[in-house]
């Protein structure tokens, strides 16, 4: 909330670290005029708007596919390999598997005899199409899991019975029974993935346009600016991709009121089957592709990194090396060390933190049998770009020079609503005889909490950790703000060497940014299992 | 009319019961045995739920025709389970409307419910969210929601396992008597004797009918 109220008022020219110290609307007047203002803000509806709204689309005809029609373990088996690729990673990836020099462009070549690049234009390109793809490619797994962590609250089987036995076919009970829960069940997510499409500044800048850029990254670039005065265009910048989130926000939950409704209207004329059913169905399909692209995504990082010679017309590499895992050896086990720090930390923190408040309100203490949803999805619905800018300006005002202690904090805050959404439920379901058995032996809260009921749910706790670890590494605007560009991690010299860097020496970041949280995530699920 | 014709389930090819042989006009039979004989797998039979673990011999009809190989939709079925299983999200007047046949006009589904809401004393809550009404009041609904879908044959699983004692007292022959009025077979699963409708049972286990 410091850091929005710290964006407001430079947004009203108000900002006496720089002698503006009277309040007027200029810094508004500027934005407006400014002549790449009104391309960026296209850009960015037409992203946060499609990429939203395909990711729904497919999640719920990938859910309906493989959870509803045919039941399979196969999503559980492959959604968190999937979520652990980090966007901005899979972005890179993106790039060598698609731009005209990339992988799948060489083997095409092969077939229709191309022997230099095609002139086209497949990523990076004006409409922002290619950042929309890798938006949907990366929102659509997530979505499913939310949706998947809500079928303890809604009885899959027994609704699908039920409604076959009145007749109805498995795509008209879906859509009349399952939706409509679903769709409310998962409007935070929904909220989450709309803000985040809207405002992404990493991923845009590796794969969105350039000229004009989306919004986020056209505000980021004002504040990375050297010219201070700036500042003030780009605070009103962020109070307006603020006001366009709480608008798409708005705009989504009346989409969905309207969706329920027309549903529950159809619903009352009780028609038994609904048309092209086969094709959605079949459509579920479309998880295959996801799934083939991210193992592509990592096939193609590996060899990138271990590549010395790779000419167009070549489906593999000419030559192997590895030069450059030498060469880039220092400033990656730096960037390693400080992204393991403070995903360490913050995640620790987070996690004391959220176990504390999990705690309490469970507790008896206080009437509130939950903590309110929205506050702990905050800092997901909020634009990053919008409150960290005015932390940092805060951290300024008050002369607060310690950056590691900022970084953490605002790690910590991003890591928490994903600690939350983990451990909401496994909390909240906890067979309580078990600690008032531990009572009744004369334990007191502590020792019940720390010797009873955290072992039992060291399982999920681990998992939780494994979660913020990976939400910590991989954040870019947080490390960049609260440390001033003074401390790196690999995601941040990932992101800042994706425009214009050796291919190879790219390949190499984005491939340890994926196996820093990988390697936890083994770790975690090993150490679940034995739990 | 049901019919079991030399009817037996297996689980990984070990029989869990001993071959069925019974016809059901329009009456109400209960099924009983301990947990584990097999009475909801058998449910499950009729309703066509089974996991693919199972394998049958024999054949289940109603009215004359086997349904073995129909999927569930195909059954026409009327089931009330021990949960009520009303939609979260429609009220009682938008369950309602949600099982009526689909070649009903509107206007005569409105006219059935009504009726039927009148009779049971819920005209007052077409309106309500599911979420509030009492636990008997759901259980009125979702029998009713059973019937209406105008089916061959109504499902009873546990129907009054999780009502309390006065409730099951008033809701029991309510229950019978609805289904009674709609001149239909019967098959309700239960392990509770008070439960059985008429004097005879049959037995899971033993295989046979017994008394009461």
């Amino acid at each position: 909330m410091f850091g929005l109220l710290a964006t407001v008022l430079p947004a009203f020219s108000y900002f006496p670290a720089l002698n503006f110290n009277t309040f007027s609307f200029n810094a508004w007047f500027d934005l407006l005029q400014h002549p790449s203002f009104f391309s960026a803000f296209k850009l960015t509806v037409s992203t946060g708007f499609l990429s939203t709204s395909f990711s729904i689309l497919f999640s719920f005809i990938i859910f309906y596919r493989y959870v509803y029609f045919k039941p399979s373990r196969f999503l559980n088996k492959i959604l968190t390999p999937m979520l652990a690729i980090p966007h901005a990673a899979f972005a890179i990836a993106f790039i060598l598997l698609l731009s005209p020099s990339g992988w799948l462009l060489k083997i095409i070549g092969q077939f229709v005899g191309w022997v230099i690049p095609p002139n086209i234009v497949t990523v990076n390109d004006s409409y922002a199409l290619s950042l929309t793809l890798v938006l949907i490619l990366k929102e659509t797994p997530f979505l499913i899991l939310m949706m998947m962590t809500q079928l303890p609250n809604i009885p899959v089987k027994s609704n699908r019975l039920i409604t076959q036995s009145l007749g109805y076919s498995d795509f008209a009970s879906f859509v009349y029974i399952m939706l409509p829960q679903l769709l409310k069940n998962i409007r935070l997510p929904i909220y989450a993935v709309l803000a985040f499409s809207l405002t992404v500044v990493d991923v845009a800048q590796i794969i969105g346009p350039n000229a004009p850029p989306t919004l986020g990254v056209l505000i980021h670039q004002w504040i990375s600016n050297s010219d201070f005065t700036l500042r003030l265009q780009a605070a009103s910048g962020a109070i307006f991709l603020l006001l366009l989130v709480v608008s798409f926000i708005v705009l989504f939950y009346v989409l969905e009121q309207c969706c329920i409704k027309l549903i529950l209207l159809k619903s009352s004329a009780s028609k038994r089957s609904i048309m092209f059913e086969s094709v959605f169905a079949q459509l579920g399909k479309i998880i295959y592709f996801i799934l083939l692209l991210s193992i592509l995504v990592i096939v193609v990082l590996i060899l990138w990194s271990v590549t010395f010679r790779w000419g167009f017309t070549d489906i593999l590499p000419n030559s192997f090396s590895l030069k450059f895992w030498q060469k880039s050896q220092e400033a990656l086990l730096l960037g390693l060390k400080n992204a393991f720090i403070f995903a360490m930390i913050s995640t620790v923190l987070g996690l004391v933190l959220m176990v504390g408040a999990l705690e309490f309100v469970n507790s008896k203490k206080t009437n509130r049998k939950y903590l309110p949803k929205t506050l702990m999805y905050l800092p997901l619905l909020l634009p990053q770009v919008s409150f960290l800018f005015g932390f940092n300006v805060f951290l300024l005002w008050f002369d607060f020079h310690y950056d590691w202690v900022a970084i953490i904090w605002a790690h910590s805050l991003f890591v928490m609503p994903y600690l939350y959404i983990s451990l909401k439920s496994v909390f909240e379901k906890f067979d309580k005889r078990y600690t008032l058995q531990s009572y009744a032996l004369n334990r007191g809260y502590f020792k019940t909490l720390f010797f009873i009921k955290l072992p039992m749910l060291k399982g999920s706790i681990y998992t939780a950790f494994a979660l913020g670890f990976s939400v910590s590494v991989v954040q870019y605007l947080p490390t960049l703000y609260m440390g001033e560009g003074r401390i790196e991690t690999i995601t941040t010299q990932m992101v800042n060497m994706a425009s214009g860097s050796d291919y190879r020496r790219i390949a190499i970041f984005a491939l340890c940014q994926i196996l820093l949280p990988l390697i936890i995530f083994i770790v975690a699920s090993r150490k679940t299992r034995d739990a | 009319m049901l019919e079991f014709k030399e009817f037996q389930l297996f689980i990984n090819e070990v029989a869990i019961f001993e071959p069925i042989s019974m016809t059901i006009s329009n009456e109400i039979v209960s099924i009983m045995g301990p947990s584990g004989c097999g009475k909801s797998s058998l449910f499950m039979a009729v309703l066509g739920g089974l996991n693919e673990e199972f394998s049958y011999q024999g054949d289940i009809e109603i009215n004359g025709e086997s349904i073995m190989q129909r999927s569930t939709a195909q059954r026409h079925i009327g089931m009330m389970m021990q949960d009520d299983l009303l939609f979260p999200h429609m009220n009682v007047m938008q369950n309602l409307l949600f099982a009526c046949p689909e070649k009903m006009k509107k206007i005569e589904k409105l006219d059935l419910i009504n009726r039927y809401l009148i009779k049971t004393d819920m005209y007052e809550f077409k309106d309500s969210k599911v979420q509030s009404l009492s636990g008997g009041q759901k259980s009125r609904i979702s029998a009713l929601r059973a019937v209406l879908c105008q089916p061959e044959i109504v499902l009873l699983d546990e129907p009054f396992a999780k009502l309390d004692q006065s409730l099951k007292q008033k809701f029991r022959p309510w229950l019978f008597d609805l289904l009674l009025e709609k001149n239909i077979p019967v098959l309700m699963v239960t392990h509770d004797l008070n439960d059985c409708h008429q004097s005879a049972f049959y037995d899971l286990v033993k295989g046979e009918f017994s008394a009461r």
